[in-house]
Parts: C-alpha cells; sequence; structure tokens
C-alpha cells in the first residue's frame, strides 16, 4: 500500500515537473519585435553555398544576393522596359557589337569605397574567370574596355539582342575587397561566401545560413537615400516545413512567406483577415513532355490525343482559379507570347479520333509520367490527367522522383521516361530558355528537351530568331514558333505556374515580380500599422 | 578488458561497413551532383571543369580510396550544398542533435519509468489502463503527425511554446563551449539564454520522447510486475522489510536491468526520429541538414552522418553492454569461469 503511495506520488512529481518546466519556459515567450521596420521573411531554404553573386544563380541563393547587389541595369518585368542602375545611361551602336554605359557618380560600396569603370571592368572580369554560375551569359562577350572614370564600354563578338538582360544579371562586387580577399587566385570566392560588399540598398549583418538565420540592415549611403517609409532590418528565417510556415505566420512570427504557399491552404489563409494571400502568374509554363523521337508518342496524332484528352478546366478548377491556361509554350508574362493562339481545351471525342487516326482506336497504351516527388502543383493535374486517360483506355503510371535524379533520367536517351511534368521559367525576359532549352533540338541530352523533340523548320525559326535585332521581325518569328511548337504537340500544356506568397497585411509596398518571383522589391517596402 | 577490445573492433567494423554501402549507394544514384553543383544553366564545360575538380570523373574505387584517405585525416569531403568541410557542418549541426535526444530522453526516462511502475503497482486498475492507453498512442501515431499537431495545440491555439529553433530570435546564443545551449547558458550563467533555450527545447524534445515512452514504460511495468512476484521479494515481506525498502532496494533495481539495456537501443531510435523532428521544428541538428543534403544529392555529407550516427548508435550500445555488466555481476561471468 505504501508502495503505491509512494509510486503514484513520485509518478505525479515528475509529471508536475515536466509541466512545470514547459510552464516556466512559457513565461519567457518572447515578446513581438516593438520597432516596426524589422520584417521577418519565412523561408524554406537559406540557399546554397553562400553569397556570391557570380555563383549563385538560383531563384532558391538569388534572393539573398538581389538586396546586397547591383547590376548596371535593372529590368521591369511590368513595364517590360530597363531601368538604370549602376548606369545612368547607354547607348548601343548600329552594328548592336558596342554598348556604352555612362556610370553613376557618387555610388559607394557598402565598404565606403567608389565605385567607377574600374568596378565594371574587374566584375566583368572576375566572372569570366570564375566560370560559374551565371560565367555563361558572357560568352558573347569579346572585351571590356574603360574609356574614363565613369564610361565603360562592352564589345560583343556578335550581336545579342538581349544582352542589357546580361548587365542586369552581372552584378558589381566592391573590387576594393576582391583583391583584398584573393586566396590564391580564387578572386575572394571563399570569402564572398559568407560576406557581401555591394552597392545594394541592404548590407549583409548575419549569415549562418545552416543556423537558420540571414539578417540584413539598411545601408545608410545608399544611392537613392532613405526618405520616406522603408524597412529597417530584415530578418530570414528558415523554416523547412510549410505547415510550420504557415502557423508562424498566422501567429504573427514571421511578416512574409516567400516561397510557394501550398495551393490546399490558400482558401484559409485568404479566409483570415490579418493575411494577404498575392498570386500571380510570373513567366513560367508547366508542361507534360512526351518523347516525340520514339515509341508510340513519336505519332503527332497520338500526342495530339493525349493533349485532347488533359483536363485543363478540372485542373483551373481544382486549383480554385489560380493557376492561368498556358496557352502555347510561352506564358503571357513574356512579350512574345502569341494571342492569337487558341486556349487549349479538354475534347475527349476529338481525342478519340485522333488515337483511330494514329492506329490506337482502343487505346490500350501505358505510359510513365514522372513528377516531382510531393509537389502539390504536379501531383494534382498529374492525377487528374491519369484518370481523363482511364476513359480513353490509356493507363498513366505516375512516379515521384526528386529534381536532380529526373534532370539525369531525361537526359539519357535510353532512360528518358515517357512522360514528365516540367516547370520552366523564362528565366529573363526573353522567350530563348523556354523556346529554346525545352524545343531546340540541340537541347536534346542537356537539361530541359525532356520530349527529345526535333523539327528542322523550328530549329532554323529559332536560331534567326536569336540573331534578329529588329524587334518587330524577331517578334514574328518566336509567334511563328509557338505555332510550330502547337502544331506538333511535344508537350501538353498544363498552366502557367502561379505563385503563391502570403504576407501580413501590415506589409506594404511589395510589388510581385513577372520574372523573378522570388525577388522581393524590398527597397520599396516598409510595416504599416503592425500591432493595432 | 578482451570485452571491451572485442567491441572496439566491432565498432570499427561497423562504421567502415557503413561507409562503404552509404558511399557506393549515394555514388550509384543516378544524378549528376557536378551538374546541379554548377548550375543547370552552366554549360558541359562548366560541368565538366567541375567533375574533374570534385573528382567525380575517377572510377567508384579510386574515389572511395580518396575518401578513405580523406578520412584518416579528419577530412570528410566537402559538401556541395554548403561549400563547407563536412566536419565544420557536423561539428555545428551535431550539438544540437546530441541536446535534443538528451533532453528527449530524459524526458522519456523520468516520466516513462514511473508512469511504467505505477501502472504495474497498480495493475489492471484505472491508472494502468490510462497509462498503457497513453504509451501505446505514442507507438501507434507517426511521430511527423503528432509533431504537427503538438505545433498547432501548444503555438498556434495555446501560444505557450514556440515553432520551432533552438533559442528566441531576441536571444542571443550563449558563448559556444559544449555547443549545447542549456549546458553552455549554465556554464556561462546566461539566464535568459537559458530559460529561452528550454522553452524552445521542451515542445521537440516531448515528441522525440512520447515514440520511445511506450517502450520504456511498458518495459519497465512488465519487468516491475515480475520482480515483485520474485521469492526473494516475498522473503523479504516475510522478513518485515518495508514496502519503501522494498520497492526501492530490492524491485526497482533488478527490474530496471532490462530497462536500461534498452535505453541504448532507443538512443539510436530517437537519433532516427530526430530526423523528422528536427525537420518540422527546424531544429538544426544532424537529422535536419542529412534531410537537405538527402534532397540536394549532397553525397559527402550522407555518408558523413550515415557514419556518424551508425557509430553513435554502436558506442552507446557497447556502452550499455559495459554499463550491465557493472550492474549485473551475472554478465561479467565468462562461460569458462
Amino acid at each position: 500500500m505504501i508502495a503505491r503511495r509512494l509510486i503514484s506520488r513520485w509518478a505525479v512529481t515528475a509529471l508536475a515537473a515536466t509541466v512545470a518546466l514547459a510552464l516556466a519556459a512559457t513565461n519567457s515567450a518572447s515578446a513581438p519585435g516593438a520597432d516596426t521596420e524589422n520584417m521577418t521573411i519565412l523561408v524554406r531554404s537559406t540557399g546554397q553555398g553562400g553569397l556570391d553573386p557570380v555563383v549563385q544563380t538560383g531563384s532558391s541563393a538569388q534572393k539573398f544576393v538581389e538586396p546586397l547587389y547591383e547590376g548596371l541595369v535593372s529590368y521591369d518585368s511590368v513595364a517590360r522596359t530597363y531601368r538604370p542602375e549602376l548606369a545612368e545611361s547607354w547607348t548601343v551602336s548600329q552594328d548592336g557589337l558596342v554598348y556604352t554605359f555612362k556610370l553613376r557618380r557618387g555610388v559607394e560600396f557598402h565598404d565606403g569605397t567608389r565605385f567607377n569603370a574600374e568596378a565594371v571592368s574587374v566584375n566583368y572580369e572576375r566572372t569570366k574567370a570564375v566560370n560559374l554560375g551565371v560565367a555563361y551569359l558572357l560568352e558573347p562577350l569579346d572585351r571590356v574596355e574603360v574609356v574614363d572614370e565613369y564610361t565603360v564600354r562592352l564589345v560583343l563578338k556578335a550581336p545579342v539582342p538581349t544582352f542589357l538582360f546580361t548587365t542586369f544579371r552581372i552584378k558589381i562586387v566592391g573590387p576594393t575587397a576582391i583583391r583584398a580577399h584573393d586566396v590564391r587566385g580564387d578572386r575572394a570566392q571563399e570569402w564572398l561566401k559568407s560576406n557581401a560588399v555591394g552597392t545594394g540598398p541592404f548590407q549583409l549583418v548575419k549569415w549562418t545560413p545552416e543556423q537558420n538565420e540571414i539578417i540584413f540592415k539598411r545601408f545608410p549611403n545608399y544611392r537613392k537615400g532613405w526618405k520616406g517609409k522603408h524597412l529597417d532590418v530584415i530578418t530570414y528565417r528558415r523554416v523547412f516545413e510549410p505547415t510550420t510556415q504557415r502557423l508562424m505566420l498566422e501567429r504573427a512570427d514571421g511578416d512574409f512567406i516567400i516561397d510557394q504557399v501550398q495551393p490546399q491552404d490558400v482558401p484559409a489563409l485568404r479566409r483570415n483577415r490579418n493575411l494577404i494571400v498575392d498570386v500571380w502568374s510570373p513567366a513560367q509554363s508547366m508542361f507534360i513532355t512526351m518523347r516525340s523521337d520514339r515509341g508510340p508518342l513519336a505519332s503527332r496524332k497520338l500526342r495530339q490525343a493525349l493533349s485532347y484528352a488533359f483536363p485543363y478546366e478540372e485542373v483551373q478548377r481544382a486549383l480554385g482559379g489560380m493557376a492561368k491556361p498556358l496557352i502555347g509554350p510561352l506564358p503571357t508574362a513574356l512579350a512574345e507570347h502569341d494571342p492569337t493562339l487558341a486556349a487549349p481545351k479538354q475534347d475527349l471525342q476529338k481525342a478519340r479520333e485522333l488515337l483511330a487516326e494514329a492506329g490506337y482506336p482502343n487505346g490500350g497504351l501505358t505510359f510513365d509520367l514522372i513528377a516531382i516527388q510531393a509537389l502539390a502543383l504536379e501531383r494534382l493535374p498529374a492525377e487528374l490527367f491519369q484518370a481523363a486517360a482511364a476513359q480513353l483506355n490509356i493507363r498513366i503510371n505516375i512516379q515521384e522522383l526528386t529534381f536532380p535524379v529526373m534532370v539525369v533520367k531525361f537526359r539519357n536517351e535510353n532512360e528518358a521516361a515517357d512522360m514528365g511534368f516540367l516547370i520552366v521559367d523564362a528565366g529573363g525576359p526573353t522567350p530563348d530558355r523556354i523556346l529554346f532549352e525545352v524545343f531546340h533540338s540541340s537541347s536534346r541530352g542537356k537539361v530541359y528537351n525532356w520530349s527529345w523533340y526535333k523539327n528542322e523548320l523550328l530549329d532554323r525559326v529559332l536560331s534567326t530568331a536569336t540573331q534578329t535585332a529588329n524587334e518587330k521581325q524577331r517578334f514574328e518569328l518566336y509567334r511563328r514558333a509557338q505555332r510550330i511548337i502547337v502544331g506538333d504537340a511535344p508537350a501538353i500544356f498544363v498552366m502557367e505556374t502561379p505563385q503563391l506568397m502570403a504576407r501580413r497585411t501590415w506589409v506594404k509596398g511589395f510589388k510581385p515580380d513577372l520574372i523573378s518571383p522570388h525577388q522581393l522589391n524590398l527597397y520599396d517596402m516598409y510595416i504599416e500599422g503592425r500591432g493595432r | 578488458m578482451a570485452r571491451v577490445a572485442r567491441r572496439l573492433i566491432a565498432i570499427v567494423a561497423v562504421a567502415w561497413s557503413v561507409s562503404l554501402v552509404t558511399f557506393v549507394v549515394a555514388r550509384v544514384i543516378p544524378a549528376d551532383p557536378a551538374q546541379m553543383a554548377a548550375g543547370l544553366e552552366a554549360g558541359p564545360a562548366q560541368v565538366q571543369q567541375l567533375r574533374v575538380l570534385m573528382g567525380l570523373d575517377k572510377p567508384i574505387l579510386v574515389q572511395y580510396i580518396r575518401w578513405l584517405e580523406g578520412l584518416l585525416r579528419g577530412d570528410l569531403g566537402t559538401s556541395l550544398r554548403t561549400q563547407r568541410p563536412v566536419t565544420r557542418d557536423l561539428a555545428d549541426a551535431l550539438p544540437a542533435t546530441i541536446e535534443l535526444t538528451i533532453a528527449a530522453m530524459c524526458i522519456a526516462l523520468a516520466t516513462g519509468i514511473p508512469m511504467g511502475a505505477l501502472a504495474a503497482v497498480r495493475r489492471g486498475r484505472f491508472a494502468d489502463a490510462v497509462v498503457r492507453f497513453v504509451a501505446m498512442s505514442g507507438v501507434a501515431f507517426p511521430v511527423f503527425w503528432v509533431a504537427l499537431i503538438a505545433q498547432l495545440v501548444f503555438y498556434r491555439v495555446l501560444g505557450w511554446l514556440p515553432a520551432g529553433s533552438r533559442i528566441g530570435q531576441d536571444v542571443l546564443a550563449p558563448t559556444n563551449i559544449t555547443g549545447l545551449y542549456i549546458l553552455d547558458s549554465i556554464l556561462t550563467l546566461n539566464g535568459g539564454a537559458l530559460i529561452s533555450a528550454l522553452h524552445h527545447i521542451v515542445l521537440p524534445a516531448s515528441i522525440l520522447a512520447f515514440g520511445r515512452w511506450a517502450t520504456i514504460v511498458r518495459m519497465t511495468r512488465v519487468s516491475l510486475l515480475e520482480v515483485l512476484n520474485e521469492d526473494y521479494i516475498r522473503t523479504a515481506r516475510a522478513k518485515g522489510s518495508g514496502q519503501k525498502s522494498i520497492l526501492f532496494h530490492h524491485a526497482l533495481r533488478n527490474a530496471l536491468l532490462p530497462v536500461i539495456t534498452m535505453v541504448g537501443l532507443q538512443v539510436g531510435y530517437l537519433l532516427s526520429g530526430a530526423v523528422l523532428v528536427e525537420w518540422v521544428f527546424s531544429w538544426p541538428g544532424v537529422g535536419d541538414y542529412a534531410v537537405r543534403s538527402i534532397v540536394t544529392l549532397d553525397f559527402n555529407p550522407i555518408v558523413a552522418v550515415a557514419m556518424v550516427l551508425s557509430l553513435v548508435f554502436v558506442v552507446i550500445n557497447s556502452l550499455v553492454d559495459i554499463l550491465y555488466g557493472i550492474l549485473d555481476p551475472r554478465v561479467r561471468v565468462q562461460p569458462s569461469q
């Protein structure tokens, strides 16, 4: 009896101690920041391998590089025009080979040194020497000439109509810092992984990605000044689990989720009057590629039949109207998109007719469809497509793989699956990545031509387009290319991949970017009304 | 002594086997780490340059021998993702996992043993049923799901505990001595950091403990019931020993022997469970590091984490074996003796 009492007491004491510990700790709950000019951004990844603007090209890393560095120009994706940044003006020679930039005076790097033409020269030379990341953009560049302290000339080997975008992507690092931290000719690569000396509006305070935190503060000597409302400090917190991100936003422990919010969470987030869900269609196309070089899918009629079988409207409805239909291979955010193309629609009768013409009147086909692991935006259309194809007696086996494995699989002619989900962003205000890298025959066996598609006419049209300086003629060539691709149906045009972000209502001044959706216009953003 | 030597040989053998298997498996995955490291936009020349630099152009056997040479120098290679030496990454991540695992084990033992004893003493009664029901829940529910529900309740609804991280955003981490925030806070007499670290560890450690709690409770209960029915307990009672003395000096000490053996295994399970808990709670430990490395097919960290975790598992089990021998002299007696 006594033993029982003793045990009971012990058990109760242990439980009480645990609860007391939890409650004691509860009292230390951190108070929300009183400074209303701080913004906490929740991210799923804190980037890979550092902050060097040459090496870091992926969207997950670029969002940390952009606030710290600037290029000669910037691109306004809504107005579809280039704006001066470190260059205040520029001219292009008649033959399209020489770009002359007049540089802005009085611009300071974060280390207090001055920006000038030599800084541009050092950075372009460094990019070529490092030969990683954005270096491929400088392949057309022949040389950089420093004309005077505030004039620089970039001379190309051959005209590239979209070269201005390169001058946006190449960011300028303080040359003094590059020289000071060069170790055995690495051009400060090692140092720039965890340090930053740019001219951007924010400077680095803390870079501890493995400890989940990256902190920027405003650069007091930023060339545009700090009049009006702006942010003081930006904290990026890594929270990998999307559900946890959502809870933190709802509890105001975060102000902004800039990774893709889960589509199924959007209705609930929208019902919360303290939150805003930003949904827009950046220049990203989602395809289901179809092996057009061999097997049954080499038949154009069969590919067209599958395109007609795809349940476009059902997918739109399932996503609550958040995704725009993809009309042709190019998203509407790109100026070269052909508005005369008709939106794809499901037509099972037409699909049956085409199936019969292809020699499969009773279906009886089986295809593998590969999607990215655990990506709801692909899993949902995959399952709806599977159900629709079953009505034609076509079996779709859905498999999920990680993206790196998919890339290698589809790049290998013998291993590439029948079909694969492919999301491609334009990467710039040109259609080249989507049209050239997904559909040009020279891209077979490389990163994105998963259809192993080849059409010599299309190849010629695209090659001519990339070298045509006249904008009107170039646009016409790109539209012709789109019509050829739609006719050949090497891929199903699933949707314009929507970008879904969520923020507290007190985060103001945010403007979605159509080309680089992860890139925030942090300089223009501010906090207003927090804590009311 | 021979026992310890045999154990040491076993530890080295296990570590080598795990490294070999993980190395080969990681290398035969159909992926191109050089392309991922160079970026998808990188051209074939850039990718090839990086492939040579990373030694991926060499046969797998050569790669493994080079890796072993590095290991002997204490070099586990460089992470493609973080671009830092893996040993440095692990040195940052390991203390977080060790702290979480110790906290979880403390919670599991501090609550599991008394609850198991309570269930044994009140066998067949209401308290026994409740304890067994809760214990079974810990095994039945997936740790990932329990973690999300706990976050919803204790963070979102009640607001008692934070959703993740090791320490509050507004609190500076304690001076790094051991890397264990709680211990470092105590050693540096940093009260603010101590409270914040405790506050942040309670939920993930409890979730991690919950999954293992059932085993400890059930084992304690069964073992104690068995011991309480032993002849020597009856003899002790007959000799007039008090209940307190019987329970603590005779019954519990013997009943805890199998529980202690099991604790070693539980640490292994806790380490594997930590992967999911660290993911949900953004706990920057080895599990979190492993998941991120796997997702990006970052070979060197994958091999290193597998090896380190298996080493920890084997070492702890060996220690438990030795401890068991100390507690139960019969184990020390060799058959020939």
